[in-house]
Parts: C-alpha cells; sequence; structure tokens
C-alpha cells in the first residue's frame, strides 16, 4: 500500500474511513427508523402550518417536505449533514494535499525523488476524489440498505442521484482547497477558503431564494445546483452536474499551473 | 577530474530581496564539498535551487552535465538529499516510510541495504515517527538520503541533533562514498566536521560566496598565526599594525600573533629580537570562517 503517493494517502486513511462509515452508518439507521415508526402524514400537516420563508430556510427552496420519505430525508440528512461530511472530508483532503506537506517539508523528500510535480498533485487529488467518493458511497449504500431492511420504499436511482449530485458538489468545495493550497502553501488558509465559501454558498442557496431581488443569486451556489433539481424525487438532472465538472475542471487545471511555476516553501 | 556539479551565476530575487547573488562554484567527481555560512545567508536557497524546488532569478545549476531546471528528473534519478529541517510522517514507522520512498524511487528492492544503515545507526525502524526523538527522526532522514546509493548526495545540516557517535557514524558513511568515487555537497554548522570530511569549502555570507578553495588554500588565505618565545623582553605595541599584526595574545612567556597580508615585515620584526622558538600554527576552520566573515563586514563598513 506504500507504494505510490495515492495509495499511502488512502492507506492513511483505513481508520478514518471505518469511523465515517460506522457514522453514517448509524445516522441512516436513526433517520430510518424514525421514518418507519412515525406517521409522516400527520407530521406534514404540522409543517405546512409553518411560514413559506422558514421551511425554505430549514429544508432549502423546496421547503420542508415531510409527507414522504424523499421529503424527509432532503430535509434531515441531504440538506445540512450529508453535505457537512462530504465537503469536510474532501475541503480537508484537499487542503492538506499540498500544503500541509509543503508546510512540514516532507514535500522536498518526495520530490528529491524522480517524481514531477504534477504527478504528485494528480496522486493527491484522486485521493481526495476517492475519499470522497467513500463518504457518497456510504451514504448510498447505508440507505438503500436499511430501506430495504425496513421495508421503506426508497428509488435507488434518486438516492443515487443525489449522492452524484453530493460526490460532485464536495469535490467542486475539495479542489478549491487544493488550488488555494497550491497558491499559499498554507493549510489552515486552503481549509478556511473552501469551508467558507461553502457555507457561503449555502446561505445563498437558501437565504436568496427569500428575497425577490436576491433571487437570481442564487444561480452563482453550487448548493442551488446540488439541490434544485430535486433529485432524489426526479433523479440526475438534464445539467445540474455540469456546473460541479465545470468548477472541478477549472481549478484542477489553475492548480497544476500555480504549483508548477511557485517556488516551493 | 570531471565536474559532477556546477553552479554558474547563481542569482536568486524574493521581490526586492537578494537571496543569492552570482554565487558560482564547482564541485569535482569524488570530492566532499562544504558550504559554509551563517543562517540566511543563502545556503539553503542554493541547495533547494539545485532540486529545482526554488527557480533561480538568474544563473544556471548542471548536476552531471545536465540542466537543474529541464533535466531535474534524471538528476532526482541519482541524487540523495536531506533538507536543513527534516520531517518524516508522525504515523509512519521508520521502515514503512524508507520503504514508501524506495517505492518512489522505484527500488524497493534496497530494503535490506535500509536495515543493514539502520543497524550502523541503532535505530528501531518498527517504532513509529511520532515516538521518536529529533536525533532518531534525523537518522531516518540520513538513511533516506543514502539507502539508493546515490552518486551525488546533497545534505543541508546533516548531523543536526545526532550525538557524537551517531555524528562518526555519518562521517564514516561520507567517507565511505568518497572512496566509492561519490559526489557529497554539505552544507554545515558544525565547522570541525566541515573541516575533517570537506576537500573543498565555501563560505558564503549575505548570499554571495566570499572564499572558495582547498581546505590548505583557505587556511593560507585567512590569516597567518604564529606562536613566538622571546629570549629578550619586548614590547608589544612595537608588533603593531604597521607590520600586519592582527592580535597578540600572551600566555607566560609565550606569545600568539595573528598576521593579515604579507607576514615578511613580521619576520623582519621578530628577527631583531632573541627568539628561542618560533613556529607557525594552522588556524582551524572556525577561526578561517570568522578572519573571512569579519573581513567582510570591515570592508562593507
Amino acid at each position: 500500500m506504500l507504494s505510490n503517493i495515492l495509495f499511502k494517502s488512502l492507506w492513511e486513511f483505513k481508520k478514518a474511513a471505518l469511523y465515517w462509515f460506522i457514522s453514517i452508518f448509524l445516522l441512516a439507521l436513526y433517520i430510518i427508523f424514525v421514518i418507519s415508526s412515525i406517521e409522516l402524514n400527520a407530521f406534514q400537516t404540522v409543517f405546512d402550518s409553518f411560514p413559506k420563508a422558514l421551511t425554505q430556510f430549514i429544508a432549502g427552496e423546496s421547503g420542508i417536505d415531510f409527507g414522504s420519505i424523499e421529503g424527509f430525508l432532503n430535509a434531515q440528512v441531504f440538506t445540512i449533514m450529508a453535505p457537512i461530511f462530504a465537503i469536510s472530508v474532501a475541503v480537508n483532503s484537499g487542503g492538506k494535499s499540498t500544503a500541509s506537506e509543503e508546510t512540514n517539508q516532507s514535500l522536498d523528500i518526495i520530490l528529491s525523488t524522480p517524481i514531477t510535480r504534477e504527478q504528485f498533485l494528480i496522486q493527491k487529488i484522486s485521493s481526495m476524489v476517492l475519499k470522497t467518493l467513500f463518504i457518497s458511497s456510504a451514504h448510498w449504500l447505508s440507505y438503500y440498505l436499511l430501506c430495504k431492511v425496513f421495508s421503506e420504499n426508497l428509488s435507488p436511482g434518486g438516492l443515487f442521484a443525489i449522492c452524484l449530485n453530493l460526490f460532485l458538489m464536495a469535490i467542486s468545495f475539495g479542489m478549491i482547497a487544493v488550488f488555494v493550497g497550491t497558491l499559499s502553501g498554507n493549510p489552515t488558509n486552503s481549509i478556511a477558503v473552501a469551508g467558507g465559501l461553502a457555507l457561503v454558498s449555502y446561505l445563498i442557496a437558501n437565504i436568496a431564494p427569500l428575497v425577490e431581488s436576491l433571487d437570481s443569486a442564487k444561480y452563482l451556489s453550487l448548493f442551488y445546483y446540488y439541490k434544485a433539481g430535486d433529485p432524489l424525487k426526479v433523479g440526475i438532472h438534464n445539467w445540474h452536474w455540469a456546473p460541479f465538472v465545470i468548477a472541478s475542471t477549472i481549478f484542477f487545471f489553475l492548480s497544476i499551473i500555480q504549483f508548477n511555476r511557485r517556488n516551493l516553501q | 577530474m570531471t565536474e559532477k556539479i556546477l553552479v554558474k551565476k547563481l542569482t536568486k530575487f524574493y521581490d526586492s530581496f537578494k537571496a543569492v547573488s552570482d554565487v558560482s562554484f564547482k564541485v569535482n567527481e569524488g570530492e566532499v564539498f562544504g558550504l559554509i555560512g551563517p543562517n540566511g545567508a543563502g545556503k539553503s536557497t542554493t541547495m533547494r535551487s539545485m532540486l529545482n524546488f526554488i527557480y533561480p532569478s538568474k544563473g544556471t545549476i548542471t548536476i552531471n552535465g545536465l540542466d537543474s531546471k529541464t533535466d531535474y528528473l534524471k538528476i532526482r534519478s541519482f541524487i540523495g538529499y536531506l533538507p536543513g529541517e527534516f520531517t518524516t510522517y508522525e504515523n509512519m514507522t521508520g521502515f514503512d516510510y524508507l520503504k514508501h520512498i524506495l517505492h518512489l524511487r522505484k527500488i524497493p528492492e534496497k530494503e535490506g541495504y535500509v536495515k543493514n544503515l539502520a543497524k550502523r545507526f541503532d535505530l528501531d525502524l518498527t517504532k513509529k515517527a511520532k515516538n521518536l526523538s529529533k536525533g532518531n527522526k534525523q537518522k531516518i532522514g540520513i538513511i533516506q538520503a543514502f539507502c539508493h546509493d546515490p552518486d551525488v548526495l546533497i545534505l543541508d545540516e546533516p548531523t543536526s541533533g545526532l550525538d557524537p557517535l551517531k555524528q562518526q557514524v555519518f562521517d564514516e558513511l561520507v567517507l565511505e562514498c568518497k572512496e566509492k568515487g561519490k559526489t557529497v555537497f554539505i552544507s554545515s554548522h558544525v565547522l570541525p566536521e566541515v573541516e575533517m570530511l570537506c576537500d573543498r569549502v565555501a563560505i558564503i555570507k549575505d548570499g554571495k560566496i566570499v572564499a572558495e578553495n582547498t581546505m590548505s588554500k583557505l587556511k593560507s588565505m585567512a590569516m597567518n598565526r604564529f606562536e613566538v618565545i622571546f629570549k629578550n623582553e619586548i614590547k608589544e605595541k612595537s608588533f603593531g599594525k604597521s607590520i600586519g599584526v592582527k592580535n597578540i595574545v600572551k600566555s607566560g612567556d609565550k606569545y600568539i600573533f595573528d598576521i593579515e597580508g604579507d607576514v615578511n615585515k613580521f619576520i623582519k620584526k621578530i628577527s631583531e629580537n632573541k627568539v628561542s622558538v618560533f613556529k607557525s600554527i594552522e588556524p582551524d576552520l572556525e577561526e578561517i570562517f570568522l578572519s573571512f566573515y569579519k573581513k567582510k563586514k570591515k570592508n562593507a563598513k
């Protein structure tokens, strides 16, 4: 497992991966158990009496829909919890990919071997992508299996679509963290900037639609494309995956250019 | 003799700050070359430029005839490098770390050699780095630089944190490399070690090479020191700057004179007295270093 930078990075993630999977699975177990134990429609009548602005703020533009398992999962898992998990892993891994190796000078030894800066960076980015894929897949697998166990009727295609969007959105923020890391060589800066942008993006997607004059600002937010098409119910949107792919690709190339042109600290 | 490392007019600016300026030197094959200077003099900038971690603003570096900017991958295949602040991965054992480095170098079969080096340094490779002392971590750094039997070694403060016994093991390793015809480039603050190991030394001050030569020539360039015992009483004041005397130390009936520049006037003055002992003393590297350092400072004033 130590034969290259990617494998080493994944090997180091093995214990964290286990803890992440257990946490995601236990959360899923709790949520699915609750869903199977309550009358969702009765629950929904309570939320129907809430002001629309409040339900939009809590659960996104589509508001709170506790009348279906998809709506319940949207509100309780995929609006905040799952993005926090996936973005945390992506941003942490991306932010530290070059910057923390540079800060603690372990990068000097790696780059004194016959490895180019691009090769190093690409392996680090691959590691970030695979870790984030693991978190997204853990969500898909946990909810898919538990819905089967508790005989809940959840569309596997919808679950796949929201997990795909979760993965792509987290990768976009992870790539921003990688880029800031190659720019500054400082892991704290890269994690703070990418994490801050994720928070701002979340707030824009959930608050801007409440104010008519700000409504169009939501299109600037990656969080908007994550859930606006209601993938859990509808499936993969025609083009809402594209902003993530475009953002990730742009920051990928910017990172390579920046990492190559800079003097290492 | 083949030139193994050739640095020509290396200059590096950080914005308007000049970290190194017109640094030029060459290191021949099979030679141990020392670069000494105070902190911030430009030693690490020079070394990191050789590895292409820092891009020179001007000048060129060739190692084994290969350009450090364009052929850096080929260069890295035959170089062993130890940075000034070596850090390993805290959660990895020494053996896993060294195995990882050997895999990156695509020579995993050298694991046996790693164990042999660890034995010489009395290093337990099964412990995680977070449980090792600074000295033991440094041993891992030294082993990773030597473990692939490189043709050229670039070592920045290699014995930092090592106890005297392990410094001796390191010295033996360098001398073994020299015997095998390998080239070693060392920057160190441990001047007696540089003096013992290096064939030639360059002194760097404020980003400029102020002296570069063999140890014996540097000694003669720096200053001359004489021990004299007079049979008659002398007036110390008569041994002044006009005859090149820089410093006089009296210990019992013995005088130590430090002479700068031409010694003929001094010898002429000595001959005017009755002398029972007159001998030349070689300054050590520390004195040479200080001599050049002070000389440049004076010139700058």
